[in-house]
């Protein structure tokens, strides 16, 4: 058996910290590390505080899970394309089975809806999440008065404009998803109508400002 | 030349990203993560022994996004990441650690040398076997010993508080480890 | 006495000489060739060129109430040009290490960079930005003005507000998103990752994608056209809200498709994946 003991003037402890001196200071993860690590991130953001239901997290969604589509068509090399219908009421006669690209997204007969058992909490959930969305782009239009004067008229209209076109495009998709609160795909693309605004307000407050 | 106007003041890109960051810029975090991840993933490599390796890495930057608001530049970012990730690991692990932790400070280090070392058997006795993958089969707390204090330069004392352990059992787990990997590489 | 007087009357007859309208701006630093470069305009115009001697050279004119800011080391150079609003025009060029890292940020100023190398972050509130280089990451993000873009960088970021996006090369993850301006993808386009965003602004993606790789575009209410090589290999996935303004009902039918057949997913089970998603807008997909 070995002596268990060390001394600490062996010579072997040196050779031993040398070779671990040299071993790589970094090493690079696999390519799928990001995209996991946000829908993570993003999941739980759509999920208000406390709000912590399994059906919350089932429906948030990270946009690099497939679209639960009716029907799915496929680009190949020797077509043209043709395009595919909405999510949920129409019948896809053109439905493909899944397959290995399609494993993660819902059966077919139900793409893009919620169970009709869940689609009240749906609702509530949704109008949850959409009051911490204003809340916050409230705190951020506040900055974004506060820096008005010393932004060039050209920026303020732009940021104006845009913020118009985007409430405008949260109102009938709101309005949509009140009567289709099943659409997963409508939360999906509020979702992502929300965050462009708080982008676009976050950026218009990060902007280099005139001197006065 | 004259000092600079108060609006003229331009922050480094990674302050930018940062704050924004901290005020729930996904993308602005992505460029954080990919600026670090190189270091962090090793360490989270070498402190699972591969295994688990990438869960815990998702585990830490999620843990990062969450924790990141209460950042307030006391340490280098990095820095700061990095004991975040040690701590998201320990914590993982912890009941698996102190149960080694009590192994170690047994009263039959004999018995401990046989068996900590019979992992260490190679499926292929003719293959060199080098440090990297010496570490990855030592015990997990002396691992995890090795890894700080050996490689990322924690304190004993650091090690210790971080694992909710005396300094003198990652001393001995420090020393178990040398012992061992020294063995190994010389089989 | 009499001479101060005569002094005095000689003073208020004289024109003042004119009050020059422009600095002239010819400066010079070191800088190492992988050091990083920081520098804002309010107004006017900055061009940023790269090439292959370790100085930053900034050369132009300034309007005569701006003031010009330079200064670093070795490691790093940041400069500037500070003023009132639209009194603070410039018109500069600056020359940096090809490989450089930039922070480019003009206020209300035109931004033009070429021939760089390094990683690039460039932006303008109003103004143009046009990029034609090689830089390995590449961000730029304006509000209302223009993002003109020639490059294959692995990381891509683009964003606009009311600007159009014109983007050609090849990005290996590339996001573009834009509020009403529309978004122009052609070349190589994305080869693991895409993704784009507008909300009223039309996409056109004249690009590939490659094996594997995901692009997912979202709009509410732009119209989305994909015309895709035809060795592209994709699973195309459409989602639509509203059912009566989803333009191409008619065409859903394959055998009315112009030219298009479908294929079973069958085929594709190494493809890339493209996702396509819109409350009101109009999608077609098809290949020249």
């Amino acid at each position: 058996m070995t002596d268990h003991r060390l001394s600490p003037d062996d010579p072997r402890l040196d050779a031993l910290q040398r070779a671990a001196d040299d071993l790589p200071r970094e090493v690079a993860p696999a390519a799928a590390a990001w995209p996991a690590i946000r829908a993570r991130i993003e999941e739980a953001r759509v999920v208000p505080m406390g709000a912590q239901t399994p059906t919350a997290r089932r429906r948030a969604s990270s946009r690099w899970r497939l679209a639960a589509a009716a029907a799915v068509l496929v680009v190949g090399s020797s077509a043209t394309t043709v395009l595919v219908m909405r999510s949920e009421a129409d019948a896809p006669a053109t439905a493909a089975a899944p397959t290995a690209a399609t494993t993660t997204a819902a059966s077919p007969s139900t793409p893009g809806a919620t169970s009709p058992g869940n689609v009240g909490a749906a609702r509530q959930v949704a109008r949850s999440v959409w009051a911490d969305y204003d809340a916050a782009s409230v705190d951020l239009e506040r900055v974004l008065q506060a820096r008005r004067s010393r932004l060039s008229p050209a920026t303020v209209q732009a940021v104006e404009e845009s913020l118009r076109t985007i409430d405008r495009a949260i109102g009938e998709a709101r309005a949509a998803f009140e009567k289709d609160p099943a659409s997963r795909d409508l939360m999906d693309l509020l979702d992502s109508v929300y965050r462009q605004k708080l982008d676009l307000l976050r950026r218009a407050n990060e902007l280099p400002l005139r001197s006065s | 030349m004259p000092p600079l106007p108060a609006s003229f003041s331009i922050p480094s890109p990674m302050d930018d990203d940062i704050a924004r960051a901290q005020r729930g810029d996904v993308d602005a975090f992505e460029r954080l993560y990919r600026t670090h991840v190189g270091r962090v993933n090793a360490l989270c490599i070498r402190l699972t022994g591969g295994r688990g390796a990438e869960e815990l890495l998702q585990d830490v930057f999620v843990r990062i996004w969450e924790k990141l608001p209460s950042f307030r530049g006391e340490s280098a970012l990095g820095s700061w990441m990095h004991r975040v990730a040690v701590n998201v690991y320990l914590v993982s692990r912890r009941s698996e650690l102190r149960r080694e932790a009590r192994v170690v400070t047994s009263d039959e280090p004999e018995s401990l040398g046989v068996d900590a070392a019979r992992g260490f058997v190679t499926d292929d006795p003719d293959a060199r076997i080098d440090l990297e993958r010496a570490i990855a089969r030592l015990p997990a707390g002396a691992r995890a010993a090795f890894v700080l204090h050996d490689i990322e330069g924690y304190l004993h004392e650091e090690i210790a508080e971080m694992q909710g352990i005396a300094a003198a059992t990652v001393r001995a787990q420090l020393h178990r480890a040398r012992k061992l990997l020294i063995e190994v590489l010389e089989s | 006495m009499r001479l101060r007087s005569l002094l005095m009357l000689a003073c208020s007859v004289v024109p003042l000489a004119a009050v020059p309208a422009q600095q002239k701006i010819d400066r010079r630093l070191p800088l190492d060739p992988n050091g990083m470069f920081k520098f804002f305009v309010s107004s006017g115009s900055v061009r940023i060129v790269g090439w292959d001697v370790d100085s930053i050279v900034v050369t132009g004119t300034i309007s005569a109430k701006s003031q010009f800011y330079f200064g670093g080391g070795r490691q790093g150079v940041k400069g500037g040009v500070e003023g009132d609003g639209v009194q603070a025009m410039a018109d500069l060029l600056v020359k940096v290490p090809r490989r450089a890292r930039l922070w480019i940020r003009g206020g209300d100023a035109d931004v033009q960079v070429d021939g760089t190398s390094g990683p690039l972050d460039c932006g303008s509130a109003s103004g143009t930005v046009r990029i034609h280089g090689t830089a390995p990451e590449l961000t730029a993000e304006t509000m209302g003005g223009d993002l003109v873009v020639q490059a294959s960088p692995e990381y891509l970021r683009l964003k606009t507000a009311t600007g159009r996006v014109e983007f050609t090369g090849g990005a290996e993850d590339g996001a573009i998103a834009t509020v009403s301006g529309r978004v122009t993808v052609r070349g190589g386009g994305f080869t693991r990752r895409g993704r784009i965003e507008t909300v009223t602004g039309d996409v056109r993606y004249e690009g590939g994608i490659g094996d594997g790789g995901v692009l997912a575009v979202d709009s509410h209410a732009g119209h989305v056209d994909l015309l895709l090589p035809r060795s592209v290999n994709a699973t195309l996935m459409v989602a639509a809200a509203v059912s009566d303004l989803f333009g191409l009902r008619s065409t859903a039918d394959p055998t009315k498709a112009p030219g298009g057949i479908s294929r079973n997913l069958g085929g594709a089970t190494s493809g890339a994946t493209i996702t396509v998603r819109t409350f009101k807008g109009r999608v077609t997909a098809t290949s020249p």
